[in-house]
């Protein structure tokens, strides 16, 4: 199929992209950061292009759905997602330093669809579950959710490099990250979008489940770490708006919170479920 | 709980895809209430069917045995038979040659994880009756497990003797299961969903703030200051001080 080649070839696109932000970082010179602009918009206006593909392919098929039902159709997704909102952020912030951990993150994510032994990247039919309208808002919100995610861990990783820094030591690399105060303040920015977004993920799931099931909640494995990531998420938002939790301690809160969201995505397939879509 | 009327499936239909996921569970139900049909529908999976504050939901489908079984009788020795009858649960049956009687007392689709059985009991004209488990797949389970009729005597088709029965089929039949669900309260819970949202709305995008506008006069005249503060969002407060400042200007200095 020709979507899923394109897709391979996207994936080293994105690999571009990031050694070029991180070319940028080492070297410091911006004009290598227009260069990863340009290759990542460039990978991104072409994976735009590649899933329409595989929506109007599935069609031709007979089996027509939107391409959000399988684990590969999510990484996918997933990965698109991220570089949506790094492309928006870096356009309103004007500022590339976590471009090369949002390309890495996307990189990661289409390399594992694309080239793990595991994953089918057929575009399979939609089990009666599956076919509902609920599935397209479901899927949407809940992965621009972790796209927000992905991005404040990236922030926080960046935060913690950031730390190292002082006036007297003259490293481009780390110059070139944004004040401590910028990137605390984006990272909370991405959390409290993230937060709203998984709610709606959450929300609309059991909306859904409640008119396929018949309950909108029943503690499958993928519902329950989905609210264990939302608690740990609110605890964070909680921390810092009534404690006034800053810096070092909420960039872990949030790195800790990213792996919650691994694990939702990733780890509850080793347990049954409802959820077990993500299994082929 | 009684649900007040009565529901009929007319139908159920499994679809499969070409590469044999499935594609539709779908029955199709009659609701008969007061005695004439009320409402008539095909239940999917997404598509449940609501009446009078109760939802039906297809939930799943199978094969459960019947209330028959084909069981097999034959006599050895002194003046053999072999006949093969067809019994219904909890109904007896006499013994070809008025040895007593046989009722068959259950049917399992699945007995001991040696496949379909069926449970015998005979009772001899004297004496005390016996139990029996026959398998329909007698000779695979042999050829598994040899001995194994020799050595359980509630096992063994041939305990009874001079018979020894088997079991040469089984009615099955199909059912769709169907989730029923009264759930009056589930409206509050999409309402207070969506507070909620609205909450984190006003929460994370509204904040609590102060503007201050202070006219003082000086010996050249007036000097009007302004101040704000707001327990989040510095920037957006910082925006709209500024273009506070920026209309006083307009008003006020030529």
């Amino acid at each position: 199929m020709v979507n899923t080649v394109i897709l391979n070839y996207i994936t080293f696109v994105y690999f571009v992209s990031f050694f070029f932000y991180l070319l940028m970082m080492v070297m410091g010179k911006s004009s290598l950061g227009r260069i990863a602009t340009y290759v990542t918009l460039g990978g991104f206006v072409v994976q735009t292009f590649a899933i329409i593909l595989r929506w109007i392919e599935s069609y031709d098929l007979g089996i027509g759905h939107a391409p959000l039902s399988n684990l590969y159709e999510s990484l996918i997704f997933f990965a698109w997602t991220i570089i949506l909102l790094y492309l928006l952020i870096e356009w309103r912030t004007k500022n590339k330093s976590i471009g090369a951990i949002a390309t890495l993150l996307a990189f990661g994510a289409m390399a594992y669809g694309s080239y793990s032994p595991m994953i089918s990247n057929r575009i399979q039919p939609l089990v009666p579950a599956l076919q509902s309208n609920w599935l397209l808002a479901h899927v949407i919100t809940s992965f621009f959710g972790y796209a927000a995610f992905a991005l404040a861990f990236g922030l926080s990783l960046m935060y913690l490099i950031k730390r190292l820094d002082n006036p007297e030591k003259q490293n481009m690399f780390l110059n070139l990250i944004p004040r401590s105060s910028i990137l605390d303040d984006l990272t909370h920015q991405m959390v409290v979008i993230g937060f709203l977004l998984l709610a709606l993920g959450i929300i609309t799931g059991a909306v859904w489940a409640h008119s396929a099931w018949g309950s909108y909640w029943t503690w499958d494995p993928k519902e329950t770490w989905s609210l264990i990531t939302w608690l740990v998420y609110a605890a964070l938002l909680h921390a810092r708006l009534m404690r006034g939790w800053r810096g070092k301690r909420l960039a872990i809160f949030s790195i800790a919170g990213f792996c919650c969201v691994i694990f939702t995505y990733f780890g509850v397939n080793y347990l049954p479920g409802l959820h077990s879509y993500a299994q082929s | 709980m009684k649900l007040g009327f009565e529901v009929r499936c007319e139908n159920f239909f499994v679809e499969f895809y070409k590469d044999g996921t499935p594609k539709e569970y779908r029955s199709d139900i009659t609701i008969l209430a007061d005695g004439k049909e009320a409402l008539k529908g095909n239940l999917t999976v997404n598509n449940p069917i609501t009446f009078r504050g109760i939802t039906f939901y297809q939930s799943s489908y199978g094969t459960i045995p019947g209330n028959k079984a084909r069981i097999g009788i034959s006599k050895q020795g002194a003046n053999p038979s072999d006949v093969s009858i067809t019994m219904a649960l909890r109904k007896p049956v006499p013994l070809p040659g008025n040895d007593g009687e046989l009722h068959l007392a259950d049917i399992r689709p699945d007995f001991m994880r040696l496949g379909p059985a069926a449970l015998l009991v005979i009772g001899p004209p004297e004496g005390e009756e016996k139990k029996l488990w026959i398998f329909r797949d007698h000779d695979s389970i042999r050829e598994r497990f040899p001995e194994i009729f020799e050595k359980f005597p509630g096992l063994n088709p041939a305990a009874f003797e001079p018979y020894f029965f088997s079991l040469d089929q089984m009615e099955s039949k199909n059912y769709t299961g169907l989730q029923v669900n009264k759930d009056p309260g589930v409206f509050f819970i999409w309402i207070g969903c969506f507070m909620m949202i609205v909450g984190f709305f006003v929460a994370f995008f509204q904040s609590h703030r102060g503007i201050f506008v202070r006219a003082q006069p000086t010996k050249k005249g007036i000097r009007i200051s302004v101040a704000g503060r707001s327990n989040k969002d510095p920037v957006g407060l910082e925006r709209e001080l500024d273009q506070l400042s920026q209309k006083l200007r307009n008003l006020f200095v030529l």
